[in-house]
């Protein structure tokens, strides 16, 4: 595979789909950097056999973006950066972006009140354009489960905006 | 407002978080540094490995020809060489380079994107981080190479490799991704989060029943390194431990106005009496004492023996340097004709000076600065030197006192508290006071250093930084020096007519038996000039209608006389030379209650860190009060507030309210496995 194709073809997808995960950007940024760092140094060892590179790379930001959780359960670790970071660049926006900001802040509030698993399944299909049966592939979830829980979770943000 | 499914699902495509391809280019830039800088580390790990072995087959030879006895010479030699090194390796001077090194490195990209200031700090922290993981990682290794060289005949040529490998691992601490920093970050953290094992857990007090006990005994206390400790926990997003809160320290740490005493008492006692906050059925009651201030040109002469610990584990930042810089603050209060000595413990005890005036204050700083970290920590040898000190420039009716600045590790001798504790407590007989000063985070032991300082008539304060020296050894200097009530202890009678129950707030570790109270040989509290000391009992009134922990009594009904009043508090306190105590006491009527919004300042605010004390320990009696209602209460009663100590103390509950405290839901973490 060629490293710079895939990364040209693949960044906007993955990096949505971390940054629909983790609220903060700074922390967004730093595990996708340690992503692509890692399909670098992996890259011999894709297998076309086994599935399609689409697959292999959401598996592996995935895993990137849980074990950045679960450290971050387990240890209870607290990143200063963790929630203003998203409001920070305020003052360096132009007027006519403020709208967008809202919007964005009120999205991230949602997203915040979903659960771990809610929220990785709608980064995945909304933010990263997968349909079910590929998410079911990559979450080993069934395809009706994986459907389950995308209404649910749509379901739950519309209240969560409606009370905005 | 309305949102259909397909509204949302299009407010979802309508994000995009790179729309000008800005972070496609500087994550692509970042990630090739990153493998570059990798290729060029492994490539240099192959060379000192091939050094190692070269230098292992022409060593061992050499080895086996040179006689036993040089030969250990060299190693030994080396081995020195080595350890110097490392002391010296990591200055705040390489830090800051390799600091603006990575800040350099980063720059391209950060022309890109939009990085906050935010992320300079992160950088740092994280570099500060992997620098101490370096530090730690690379002294054990010394340590086991330097172990096995002493015995091994190939030690030579794993000397030398290891001298090779140090600035290798140093440059990969720079280069390594942010994210492994990060995790490196949690796990190297994570044995500083522990408090010692010596930290006594301890439950909080229970409510009692006015009827059955209506005594209430403790020693005043005035002792905030809890609160110190406490604060660099939650301001660096740790778990805290909450055998370490002393909700009493959250409390007296903040200046009260009360009163100053007038006649011929030390101390005043000054009563409020309102609605507790989290329980509007209940009610607070808050005894506010205040000893009085002593004019500077009236203080008497002072003999001090600073015993400083200078053993290996106080290298770090914020303990040896800061301790310097604390003494040389302090040195600024002294009066020209005081004395100061200084005595050091490590693996050895050494007096570094003995009775120098302190007008003579170049020489006494040049002996502070000359000060450096090594060796094993032998405190109770220290402490009987600095002892021997303080008596050889003993000053009669003068401030005789050793201050002793440690991380309260104590690894060699008798390091178990008990013995110290018998030690200290005899060398007080001699009228030399002890005052302690904690340093260091982590294997700071906060009970020893509390125990010195309690047994030694003294008291004893945390430091964390600069901030903190200031405040225990600047503004409050005299209330850390000079004691004006010894043996403090406080009675408080409930009156059952009035008061159905009553629990004290905090103050776990200090409650005396009632008989203690008239006895005058039971040790107690030190009051310093100025200082105060805020107690709070939460009462729930006859008839409030609040089911009761107790239930009531069948027997034993008795005619209740004043019933207008609803307590009354006692003090015994010594002078600080005496060794009779005197009494003092006051009167709490029912007509002086308030509600809680008419309450003073002083009182609310006092409440609010009681609430917050509370909270960090799980009480069972907040009622589901929380941090943001503490935080609330609190930033409306900061008065007048000269220090600043209490909109830190806003901002402190503020920030433990955003730390996440666990995960949402066990689901969350179940999901990860």
């Amino acid at each position: 595979m060629n490293f710079e194709q895939v990364y040209n073809a693949y960044f906007k997808r993955i990096y949505s789909y971390i940054r629909a995960r983790i609220t903060s950007e700074a922390q967004a940024d730093d595990i996708a950097c340690e992503f692509w760092q890692k399909v670098f140094e992996k890259q011999s060892s894709f297998d076309e056999s086994k599935g399609n590179i689409e697959q292999w790379l959401f598996t592996i930001a995935r895993n990137q973006v849980n074990s950045h959780f679960r450290l971050y359960y387990i240890k209870n670790f607290f990143s200063m950066t963790d929630k203003e970071e998203v409001f920070s660049s305020k003052e360096k926006q132009p007027l006519d972006k403020l709208d967008e900001e809202e919007e964005l802040k009120q999205l991230n509030a949602a997203l915040e009140a979903l659960n771990q698993k809610e929220r990785d399944l709608i980064s995945l299909k909304f933010f990263s354009s997968l349909n079910n049966r590929e998410i079911a592939k990559i979450t080993s979830l069934s395809e009706s489960n994986v459907g389950t829980i995308i209404n649910r979770a749509i379901n739950k943000i519309k209240t969560i905006l409606e009370d905005l | 407002m309305k949102y259909t499914d397909e509204e949302i699902i299009k407010k979802f495509s309508n994000v995009d978080y790179d729309k000008a391809g800005y972070k496609q280019q500087a994550i692509f830039a970042k990630v090739s540094q990153k493998v570059a800088a990798r290729r060029t580390n492994s490539m240099k790990k192959y060379k000192i490995i091939a050094a190692a072995a070269v230098i292992a087959l022409i060593a061992v030879p050499a080895v086996l020809l040179t006689n036993r006895a040089k030969y250990q010479d060299i190693v030994a030699e080396k081995v020195k060489i080595v350890e110097e090194e490392t002391i010296t390796t990591i200055t705040p001077e390489k830090e800051q380079i390799a600091e603006q090194n990575l800040s350099a490195s980063f720059d391209g990209s950060k022309a890109l994107t939009d990085t906050s200031s935010m992320a300079d700090s992160f950088a740092s922290e994280e570099l500060y981080v992997s620098t101490q993981k370096q530090k730690v990682a690379g002294t054990a290794a010394l340590q086991d190479l330097t172990r096995s060289a002493r015995y091994s005949r190939v030690g030579k040529a794993s000397m030398a490799s290891a001298s090779f490998a140090r600035p290798s691992t140093w440059s990969s601490a720079n280069t390594e991704s942010s994210y492994i920093a990060r995790t490196a970050s949690v796990r190297w953290a994570e044995p500083e989060m522990q408090l010692s094992q010596d930290t006594k857990a301890y439950n909080e007090n229970g409510f009692k029943k006015a009827l059955l006990e209506p005594l209430s005994t403790f020693s005043a206390d005035v002792d905030t390194a809890s609160y110190n400790m406490l604060k660099e926990q939650i301001n660096r997003g740790w778990s805290i431990q909450k055998e370490g809160v002393r909700t009493e320290a959250i409390i007296n740490n903040f200046a009260y106005d009360y009163p100053a005493p007038t006649g011929s008492d030390p101390i005043s006692i000054n009563i409020e009496y309102a609605t507790a906050p989290w329980n509007e059925k209940s009610q607070l009651v808050k005894i506010g004492v205040k000893a009085k201030e002593i004019d500077r040109s009236e203080l008497p002469q002072s003999n001090l023996v600073f015993l400083i610990d200078v053993s290996g584990s106080m290298r770090d930042s914020n303990r040896l340097p800061l301790v310097k810089q604390a003494f040389k603050m302090l040195l600024d209060q002294l009066d020209k004709d005081d004395i100061v000595s200084i005595v050091t413990y490590a693996s050895g005890t050494d007096v570094r000076l003995n009775g120098v005036k302190a007008k003579n204050k170049e020489k006494i700083i040049e002996a502070i600065d000359s000060l450096r970290a090594s060796g094993s920590t032998s405190g109770e040898a220290g402490l009987k030197l600095a002892y021997k000190v303080a008596k050889e420039n003993f000053i009669r009716k003068g401030n005789n006192r050793i201050i002793i600045a440690s991380d309260g590790d104590f690894n060699v001798g008798s390091s178990r508290i008990g013995d110290l504790e018998k030690q200290v407590s005899e060398a007080k007989e001699s009228g030399v006071f002890i005052s302690a000063l904690g340093f260091g985070m982590g294997n700071y032991r906060d009970n020893m250093m509390e125990t010195i300082a309690d047994k030694g008539n003294g008291n004893y304060a945390y430091i964390n930084d600069l901030k903190a020296a200031q405040k225990a050894l600047v503004q409050e200097f005299g209330g850390t020096m000079f004691t004006v009530a010894k043996d403090t202890k406080f009675q408080v009678e409930f009156n059952p007519a009035v008061v159905e129950e009553y629990r004290l707030i905090g103050y776990e570790k200090r409650l005396l038996n009632n008989e203690d109270f008239n006895d005058d040989t039971k040790d107690a509290g030190e009051i310093g000039a100025g200082h105060t000391v805020t107690v709070i009992y939460e009462i729930r009134p006859v008839g409030s209608g609040e089911k009761m922990d107790i239930d009531p009594l069948k027997y034993g009904k008795t005619e209740f006389t004043n019933k207008d009043e609803v307590l009354t508090v006692k003090m015994r306190y010594k002078d600080p030379d005496g060794d009779t105590s005197k009494l003092i006491s006051k009167t709490l009527k029912k007509a002086d209650f308030k509600t809680f919004d008419k309450a003073s300042t002083d009182f609310r605010f006092a409440s609010a860190a009681a609430a917050f004390g509370q909270l960090l320990r799980d009480s069972q009696y907040l009622n589901g009060f929380t941090a943001k209602q503490i935080a609330d209460i609190a930033s409306k009663a900061k008065g007048v507030d000269e220090s600043g100590d209490r909109a830190e103390f806003v901002k402190m509950v503020r920030t433990y309210n955003d730390t996440p405290k666990k995960a949402k839901n066990a689901e969350d973490i179940a999901y990860f496995d």
